[in-house]
């Protein structure tokens, strides 16, 4: 399984090498133009609640292909692999959701239902900061991950070099109607801090009944823990893009 | 399962939108309904008090990348609803319909939706089910639920006072301070989900 992912690796990097000499002719990219909704406007504002922007993306791939992408995201629920997504640490929660292509729900009452030729891949994720920096910080630190998750998708263009990664991200994102984030105002960094000032601060007020000594060593252990941990946050943030 | 990273439910459903007709015109009025649905203290999620996220997005079609991929069209316009939440759906289901009930209505109204013969919530809990596709890979960062992380968020500020307020204390002085922080923070409200928790 390893050796399969190396190869997966290389071959995109080496796709993408041949595309850029000119020996694979590069995919004729298709922007949609979308009939401009007067309420986008506001719906694209939606992407964003205080520090955490939303982003949605939707890509096609071919059904045979999900059976692999389904074994790499077995791979990947193995709590070491996740690693270095843990130390990015400005993502609150991601996921995947492959779309069966007779996977759409049907309701009764529905006159069409919907059978498609391709699965098609959602990729929804809560971060803080901007779109750019996102991308930048995803491309920079998870490359082999990118490649291993949309290699799949049609016509990807590889996670680097970075300009074609983000034109494919972009033109294949869907903007928010509506998005609700329980604490807005803090980042997961924030939120990791204050769980861990919860903890000491449980840990020194055990400490209360206890002799003068006792205290003051945990007291000082305590200011010790939390010097970087304590600054303040749960306002709305900078203005991001 | 995939919907499940620890315990955290990851739940993404798509709902087809109801074709448009001679008095409705469903996709725009849904657009219109979401932009201004509120996403605060005491909306729709944040009354459930489970919510960590939640998002709603209009897939009125799939994107074309080009050749030599074929070009395809979905045929219904889906309204697409993404949470991360604590515990199980049924309990969130629960809470929707007995706190959220008027503003979950609204907006399924414009989607096709299962049989109303039951009960609120079960209701609820079929279309969730109903419009469910099972997520392949979740990811949290995060480890308590989210009464623990706002509390956490609140005395995260306290704490930072009572610091302040400790320099230059006397060991019983502080030792006071913090048994008054204590029981303060038991008995403090938990902040309301969905605000910015301000200084």
């Amino acid at each position: 399984m390893i050796y399969a992912l190396i190869y997966v690796n290389f071959a995109i990097k080496f796709r993408v090498s041949l595309k850029n000499i000119g020996l694979i002719p590069r995919a004729q990219h298709y922007i949609v133009q979308s009939v401009v909704d007067p309420s986008r406007e506001v719906s694209q504002m939606s992407n964003i609640r205080g520090k955490a922007y939303a982003m949605n993306v939707i890509t096609p791939q071919k059904r045979w292909k999900s059976i692999i992408l389904n074994a790499a995201f077995k791979l990947l629920t193995i709590r070491f692999t996740q690693k270095d997504l843990r130390d990015l640490s400005f993502i609150h929660f991601a996921r995947w959701t492959i779309i069966p292509a007779n996977g759409f729900p049907k309701f009764s009452g529905q006159k069409n239902i919907d059978r498609t030729r391709f699965d098609y891949l959602l990729f929804e994720s809560n971060f803080n900061g901007s779109w750019n920096e996102y991308v930048d910080a995803f491309n920079a630190a998870l490359a082999f991950k990118l490649n291993l998750v949309w290699y799949w998708s049609e016509n990807f263009p590889g996670s680097r070099p970075l300009s074609p990664f983000k034109a494919y991200i972009e033109h294949n994102q869907k903007y928010n109607d509506y998005y609700y984030m329980a604490y807005p105002g803090s980042t997961v960094s924030d939120v990791k801090n204050a769980i861990s000032v919860a903890e000491e601060f449980d840990i020194l007020a055990r400490h209360v009944d206890k002799s003068d000594e006792d205290f003051d060593d945990a007291y000082l252990r305590f200011l010790g823990n939390l010097q970087n941990k304590i600054g303040s946050n749960g306002g709305p943030g900078p203005q991001m893009s | 399962m995939s919907n499940y990273y620890g315990k955290f439910y990851g739940y993404t459903g798509l709902f087809p939108i109801l074709d448009n007709n001679e008095s409705h015109n469903h996709l725009t009025e849904l657009r219109s309904l979401l932009s201004t649905l509120p996403d605060s203290e005491g909306s729709l999620f944040s009354r459930s008090g489970l919510v960590h996220g939640a998002r709603f997005f209009i897939l009125d079609d799939v994107v074309y990348n080009g050749h030599p991929t074929p070009e395809e069209h979905l045929k219904n316009a889906y309204l697409v609803l993404s949470m991360t939440f604590d515990g199980e759906l049924e309990q969130l289901a629960q809470r929707i319909s007995a706190l959220g009930e008027s503003d979950w209505d609204k907006v399924m109204a414009h989607c096709h939706s299962v049989s109303d013969t039951k009960r609120p919530h079960e209701v609820v809990l079929e279309q969730l089910r109903k419009g469910q596709v099972t997520t392949s890979f979740l990811y949290v960062d995060a480890d308590k639920n989210l009464e623990s992380t706002l509390k956490s968020l609140l005395l995260q500020r306290k704490v930072a006072d009572l610091i302040a307020n400790a320099q230059g204390a006397s060991t019983i002085e502080r030792k006071t301070l913090v048994k008054e922080l204590a029981e303060q923070i038991k008995q403090c409200e938990i902040p309301t989900p969905g605000g910015f928790i301000s200084n």
